[in-house]
């Protein structure tokens, strides 16, 4: 048996502690997983949005440990996304307060996240209600795409679709891969193409943020990269969507390793960054992105920035036995009263570090 | 030839070792430029790069190392091995009547002055952070250095680790210095041969060394750098530069090396 690395221990370690933490989460989160925790205001309500792509993370988990209690959790939880799931097949935004239910319109962007843990199950159990249920959520996504390849209603703030939603036509494409619905697929790819118009002579995308101005997350900024080389893999054509990124997360490779990992938390269009605080949850999706761009054409320089824009999150992880609730959570911004997230532990901080921690592990052992 | 050597603390071996070997093979040393170590700028940017547990680890090896009992490392026992008896490069200049001036940066304005003032047939750059444009334009792009890795192939920090990492022939490269990261024009690659048990310091130790006997090599009987420099390559920026190893990284290094057969 070979012996472990240090760091591949110690990624281990805090997956376990985070998994753990979303289930606590999923605990308290009749039926979905709470939002955020806030030492002040305690749990939140459950979120649909984030619950759907807690699922493929869970899963994972699952077989990672090799460990059925993180499995059993994600069936659960896409059983509660199922009775939740509207007629029409899409899922309400915002977070789930059951009386406020009636009438509330379908979001797009939460259907699209549902989807990826619809898609999970379905290749989990080979259940059909997962794959029926994620292929009526991705008709109706499609079903809302306009002539310019935009959905008119249904944003969170901006006026126009923010680029961002190409994390919508990743799972779109996601669901077209099992459904083979060239419907689905046309109004994923007419996004996407109406997306990357956007791209700027220095890499970025116009509208990446959650407003029509002004700074974006790196929360958002990494959604809209993955979501680009996600559908590039899915379409099979890395050329067409991923390659298109790579400048961009070379500047970000470049940020993590001079700043080692403590990447600035927002960045405006100009790519000047807010270094007032990192967005943990940010820093843990760009890993993410480095790592499947690395995937393309391996080299070892690109796993080292991305250790570092995990390793940050690691050393600023909540390890207190006092306060259980947050440990193993991951903050929003470090410090805690950055601007992204305030004072809160959100579910998807936890959910994108495991995902990060997973990555560089499987990573890691191929280079073993 | 009249030369300015750079070091990045006073008690850099290879600076020492390359001040006193140079000399002895006829080249004026007119100044040495040393940089303070522990200037708040410097500071800062070594906690940026490398943490605080960096820090500390640079900060162990800037303080005075060569203590009675304990173990010599490579370098040390260069300096041993050459009959270089100084403990410090401003111990060297008083025994030597060399100019010694500490800059708080190398590209600060008084650094440059004393460049401009020395007016070297070449400045031998043996430490002291990333140099400026004006300070490359004050030494008339004359600056020569050891480069610990294969160029262009890698650039940038930890090379002798990346060399490894990335499966390229440990190597040092000697180049001129221009506003890239060693992307300067080459002038000699030397290959490192390493050994089975060889840790990443002792591999680390030997390019030091070997770069400080390539560049004394490379200068015996040298008048002007123009001979140097003929019938040289090009480096490149293509290529993705190195940074600061994080530790996964180098622990795989480790456990590499552990595996490696005998060079």
């Amino acid at each position: 048996m070979t012996l472990k690395l240090p760091s591949v221990l110690r990624y281990e370690g805090d997956l376990r502690a985070s998994a753990d933490w979303l289930l606590e989460s999923i605990k308290k989160g009749k039926g979905g997983s709470c939002a955020h925790y806030s030492p002040l205001m305690g749990w939140s309500d459950p979120y649909p949005e984030t619950t759907g792509y807690i699922i493929p993370t869970l899963v994972r988990t699952s077989e990672f440990f090799e460990d059925s209690k993180y499995s059993v959790a994600a069936l659960n939880m896409g059983q509660w996304l199922l009775d939740i799931q509207s007629q029409d097949g899409s899922w309400h935004g915002g977070l789930h307060k059951t009386k406020e239910l009636i009438g509330s319109k379908g979001s797009v962007f939460n259907t699209g996240q549902i989807l990826k843990g619809m898609m999970a199950l379905f290749h989990l159990t080979g259940d059909q209600v997962f794959l029926t249920a994620a292929d009526r959520g991705a008709s109706w996504l499609a079903s809302g795409v306009d002539v310019n390849g935009l959905w008119p209603a249904g944003d969170y703030r901006a006026s126009e679709t923010p680029s961002y939603y190409t994390h919508v036509a990743w799972p779109m494409l996601e669901v077209w891969k099992s459904t083979q619905s060239a419907f689905q697929r046309d109004a994923a790819e007419r996004f996407l193409d109406a997306a990357l118009n956007r791209k700027l002579g220095n890499g970025a995308i116009a509208r990446w943020g959650f407003d029509d101005e002004g700074s974006a997350f790196t929360h958002t900024i990494a959604y809209t990269i993955r979501g680009f080389q996600e559908s590039s893999r899915l379409i099979g054509d890395y050329c067409k969507y991923g390659r298109p990124m790579e400048a961009l997360l070379e500047f970000f490779v470049k940020k993590s390793e001079l700043t080692n990992g403590r990447v600035p938390g927002e960045f405006n269009e100009a790519l000047v960054g807010n270094k007032r605080y990192v967005c943990l949850t940010g820093n843990a999706q760009l890993a993410i992105c480095v790592l499947l761009m690395e995937r393309q054409d391996p080299d070892l320089r690109l796993v080292n920035a991305a250790a570092k824009m995990i390793d940050f999150i690691g050393s600023v992880q909540p390890s207190s036995l006092f306060n259980k609730r947050i440990r193993g959570g991951v903050a929003g911004s470090y410090p805690l009263w950055g601007r992204y997230m305030f004072m809160r532990y959100p579910n998807w901080s936890a959910k994108y570090y495991c995902d990060s921690l997973m990555s560089i592990v499987s990573r890691l052992e191929v280079e073993e | 030839m009249k030369l300015v050597i750079t070091a990045g603390f006073d008690g850099s071996i290879p600076a020492l070792a390359m001040c006193e070997l140079l000399r002895r093979s006829g080249h004026c040393i007119d100044t040495v430029l040393v940089v303070t170590p522990f200037s708040v700028k410097r500071l800062k940017t070594m906690v940026r790069q490398r943490g605080i547990q960096g820090l500390k680890k640079v900060a162990g090896k800037l303080l005075p190392s060569r203590k009675s009992g304990v173990e010599l490392n490579l370098q040390a026992q260069f300096l041993l091995d050459n009959g270089i008896p100084f403990a410090s490069l401003k111990a060297w200049c008083k025994a030597s009547e060399v100019s010694y001036v500490v800059a708080k940066d190398l590209n600060s304005s008084e650094s440059i002055k004393c460049l401009e003032e020395s007016g070297p047939d070449a400045v031998i750059y043996a430490g002291g952070g990333i140099l400026k444009s004006s300070f490359i334009k004050a030494a008339n792009h004359k600056i020569v250095n050891n480069h610990s890795g294969p160029l262009p192939e890698v650039r940038g920090m930890n090379a002798v680790e990346w060399s490894i990492l990335l499966k390229h022939e440990p190597s040092i490269t000697i180049h001129m210095i221009d506003q890239g990261i060693d992307t300067g024009e080459i002038i000699s690659r030397k290959r490192l041969p390493i050994g089975k048990g060889e840790t990443i310091e002792t591999i680390r130790d030997k390019a030091v060394i070997s770069g400080v006997v390539e560049i004394v090599r490379l200068f015996d009987g040298l008048t002007n750098l123009n001979y140097l420099k003929k019938g040289t390559n090009r480096g490149s920026s293509a290529g993705r530069q190195c940074y600061i190893l994080a530790p996964a990284l180098r622990e795989l290094l480790s456990k590499k090396l552990k595996g490696r057969p005998n060079a």
